[in-house]
């Protein structure tokens, strides 16, 4: 069994190792939202100057010791926070004390994705290679749905991301299916699949603000925003050939 | 449909993947992780935190309490980490 748990595991990394030198793509896909969000940030493509370590924090508030395996998915909401990793757990603990609500076990993989409902009632969750997505009721750890959206495709089907959209109807999620799959939070009924052109494994979905747009980013390194009710791209953050796995 | 650049670039992790990135709630913030967490100011990209515990460890996601005072991360040795941000 711990055997099983180390191989699998070691899918995850490479899952992230295939990421590579990710880091400069991601943070350019976080600022691009910020951008299409509103923000009036200045422009400043001067290199960074030696900059300063600013605040050295080593010691945590809390930590968190009920999964057995590495943590890959961690989400906050209000007093809660849920986390999910390669044990195949998704559990919902108390933020401020660490006491322990309630354990998820669903899954049967590497949890990868999960994002709060914005009422606080319902986790929807993504694992690796299962391809499936389940969204449970984050009090009880009943199950409300499962979507298979992103199993129609031979090959790895993990799930990378999954965003619930701000007004709470729909929900994003991402895959290395080379799609992006827009959805139903209450019914699971698909809605919209968004792929880009060459299709390419995606690695993350964010909505704006709004809920009208998502930036999505590949493994072929560029971020994409597109209108969440037709599927039209509507700009692209040319990447530099490294995937991005992280969006904001 | 419009081709757009990075208004800010930011290399403090180096030749690390980064797995996560989150935004803090006012947008002024961006945190953001490898083989520590970086707290980074968005517009500039200055860097204004560093959370580094003693073990060696990787972090994967990163989440912030909605008020963005403090961060949950969770990391390759098991646990989940609540630590102090801006």
């Amino acid at each position: 069994m711990k055997d099983q748990g180390a191989h699998r595991l070691s899918r995850r990394t490479i899952l992230i190792g295939l990421a590579g030198l990710a880091g400069v793509t991601a943070a350019g896909g976080a600022i691009a939202w910020l951008k299409l969000a509103g923000s009036t940030s200045a422009q400043s493509n001067h290199p960074q100057p030696t900059a300063p370590q600013g605040v050295i924090v080593t010691t945590p508030l809390l930590t968190y010791r009920g999964h057995h395996a590495p943590v890959t998915a961690v989400a906050w909401h209000d007093t809660r926070i849920a986390s999910g990793g390669g044990d195949h757990t998704v559990q919902v603990w108390n933020a401020n004390t660490g006491a322990p609500l309630l354990t998820y076990s669903g899954h049967t993989d590497i949890v990868t994705a999960l994002s709060w409902s914005p009422d606080g009632r319902k986790i929807v969750v993504g694992a690796a290679h299962t391809g499936f997505i389940q969204v449970w009721d984050a009090s009880t750890g009943a199950t409300l749905l499962t979507y298979r959206g992103h199993q129609q495709k031979t090959g790895d089907t993990s799930i990378t991301d999954v965003a619930w959209s701000p007004n709470g109807q729909w929900i994003a999620s991402s895959s290395l299916d080379d799609s992006v799959q827009i959805w139903d939070s209450a019914t699971g009924a698909a809605l919209l699949t968004y792929r880009t052109d060459p299709p390419a494994a995606m690695g993350t979905a964010e909505w704006s603000p709004d809920s009208t747009r998502i930036a999505a980013s590949g493994m072929a390194g560029a971020v994409h925003i597109f209108a969440a009710s037709t599927g039209t791209t509507l700009g692209v953050l040319p990447g530099n050939g490294s995937p991005t796995i992280a969006s904001q | 449909m419009s081709t757009r650049k990075p208004s800010v670039r930011y290399h403090g992790h180096g030749r690390f993947t980064v797995p996560d990135i989150a935004r803090s709630p006012d947008g002024r913030y961006i945190a953001s992780d490898a083989l520590d967490v970086q707290m980074w100011e968005a517009a500039t990209g200055r860097l204004r935190l560093t959370y580094r515990p003693g073990a060696s460890a990787e972090f994967f996601q990163i989440a912030l309490a909605p008020d963005g005072t403090r961060l949950a991360v969770g990391s390759s040795d098991m646990t989940v980490q609540v630590f102090q941000g801006l």
